[in-house]
């Protein structure tokens, strides 16, 4: 127990000390998934404003996750809640599409244990200019593939979090 | 050596061209074929009438490649809205061989390329030109010489009766502004051809039906008095969520009847449909939607239900979940994202299975 602490809190040092982040971590209502998003606080406009998700299969066993409406597929639907300092939201610039059924190469498979990541450029899909945005994670239904062929669904609701833009 | 022997064949060659005078060695006819649906077929036939071997450039036998009809309505000239494309000079491959004797055949279907909803008296002619459209090197200096590499057909003509409507069911929507293919304020980009029109029109009449049939059930209840119909697709009813169903309908509804909605057709791949939420009213249509019914479970009319709530000035829904199934759940956990998701509102207005 001691040990697992200390590691949590070296982790956690090394990311403080190597990179200024802000991460926010999903409360555990779930058995198999566990969601994160975190950006780096400052960030300047020119060079894109970079978010990265994560989503880690804490289960013991292999599944396998639908993409869709989750950030592994890219700005195919609205993934995020972005508000400026006035409160105002920031509309979705991007499209959304109204798909058949799942194939298979719509499902991504994450062993147990793993974890999938895949960071984008905010303004690909919104105009953020100058100033502090407070983002977070909509709260869409992912649908998990176990390996007996049985389906769980489970959002991801996660706190979120603060970034300052800089022209 | 080899330098000699390469200008000795194309003195030959000029040669060649020039015994045959200015007659062209390739005939080219254009047939043309109203269907019932309201597509225009046209088939061009390009024939070598010459003794050698005669090479086209490939680009100009095909539609979905270049612009190769020209055509009037009424004598004035119809817009070209098919792709153009900027090419590197021609290869050896980007011919096609043709032997004496020998022609090509090839249909294509005209509307989806050239405006030809309006009614009039249409003159379809084959008309191409380009210094590539010939191999022959003998061929190409004679044609830049007396600037005429061209190749035209007869001209074809065909009445067509126009898709303008029968009257009715313009309720004085102004046009999407610009665009001349229009027709009772439903515009269409992407290449819709006559046929894809008709059949837009006719699944923006069903949504139109089932968003009424949505709104006249919304206004006759209250959220003390919901049914399965709404319980099913929207979950637990209080009046600030019920209140919502309504402004989204009735938002659903009014872009139908009044605003200028604009379907394009150049999306082929699986999807129905997508919408950028920020450009109303816009709606692309794919593949699957083609597919669908015109009504009932992720029919062509809900689809349009789907597609308008996601505007920000309609409803501005989001994708929270897919399928029935998804959204059955969806309504039984988290009642205030069904009222935020589009399935459930294309069930809810499809209402298929039937509920009350
Ligand atoms: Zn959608």
């Amino acid at each position: 127990m001691d040990e697992r602490f200390k590691a949590y809190w070296f982790t956690g040092l090394i990311v403080i000390l190597s990179f200024i982040t802000f991460i926010a971590m999903s409360t555990p209502t779930h058995r198999y998934l566990q969601c994160e998003i975190f950006a780096e606080h400052h960030q300047q406009n020119s060079h894109g404003i970079m978010l990265t998700y994560k989503v880690t299969n804490t289960s013991a066993q292999s599944l396998k996750l639908l993409s869709w409406y989750t950030p592994l597929e890219g700005f195919m639907s609205n993934l995020f809640e972005i508000t400026d300092s006035q409160g105002k939201q920031l509309a979705y610039q991007g499209p959304m599409f109204k798909r058949v059924q799942p194939l298979e190469e719509d499902f991504i498979v994450i062993e147990a244990n793993n974890s999938r990541s895949i960071t984008l450029n905010l303004l690909d899909a919104y105009s953020l200019t100058a100033g502090h945005y407070q983002i977070s994670l909509r709260p869409k239904v992912m649908q998990i593939e176990l390996a007996q062929g049985s389906i769980s669904k489970q959002q991801c609701l996660l706190p979120s979090i603060n970034i300052t833009v800089d022209a | 050596m080899k330098f000699s022997s390469k200008f000795l064949l194309s003195i030959f060659a000029t040669l060649a061209f020039s015994a045959n005078a200015i007659k062209p060695a390739l005939d080219v006819n254009v047939d043309v074929e109203t269907l019932t649906n309201g597509d225009v077929n046209a088939t061009l036939t390009i024939t070598n009438n010459h003794k050698g071997q005669q090479k086209v450039l490939s680009w100009y036998t095909d539609l979905a490649e270049e612009h190769i009809f020209h055509i009037t309505r009424d004598g004035v000239e119809v817009q070209y809205m098919g792709p153009h494309y900027k090419r590197p000079a021609p290869t050896e491959n980007d011919y096609i061989k043709l032997k004496s004797g020998q022609s090509l055949t090839k249909t294509f279907e005209l509307t989806a390329n050239y405006d030809m909803s309006e009614a009039g008296q249409y003159d379809i002619t084959y008309d191409v030109k380009s210094l590539h459209l010939y191999s022959n090197p003998g061929q190409l200096k004679k044609a830049e010489r007396l600037n005429l590499a061209s190749l035209t057909s007869n001209t074809a003509s065909v009445y067509l009766e126009g898709l303008l409507t029968k009257g009715g069911t313009n309720k004085g929507k102004p046009d999407g502004g610009g665009s001349s293919d229009c027709i009772d304020g439903t515009c269409f980009t992407g290449r819709c051809s006559n046929s894809q029109q008709t059949e837009i029109i006719s699944a923006l009449a069903a949504a139109d039906s089932i968003a009424n049939n949505a709104v006249s059930y919304l206004n006759s209840h209250s959220a003390s008095n919901v049914t399965t119909r709404y319980t099913t697709w929207f979950g637990n009813a209080t009046s600030a969520r019920f209140n919502t169903a309504k402004a989204n309908f009735e938002a659903i509804d009014d872009a139908i009847d009044n605003q200028p909605v604009t379907f394009d057709c150049s999306c082929k791949k699986t999807y129905f449909a997508y919408v950028y939420p920020s450009q109303p009213y816009k709606v692309y249509l794919c593949r699957a939607f083609w597919n669908a019914n015109e009504l009932g479970t992720d029919s062509r009319a809900g689809t349009i239900i789907h597609e308008l709530s996601h505007f920000n000035v309609v409803a501005g829904t989001d994708d929270v979940v897919y399928g029935q199934s998804g959204a059955k759940s969806l309504a039984i956990s988290d009642p205030d994202q069904a009222l935020n998701n589009a399935d459930s509102h294309e069930y809810f207005a499809e209402n298929t299975p039937n509920l009350n």
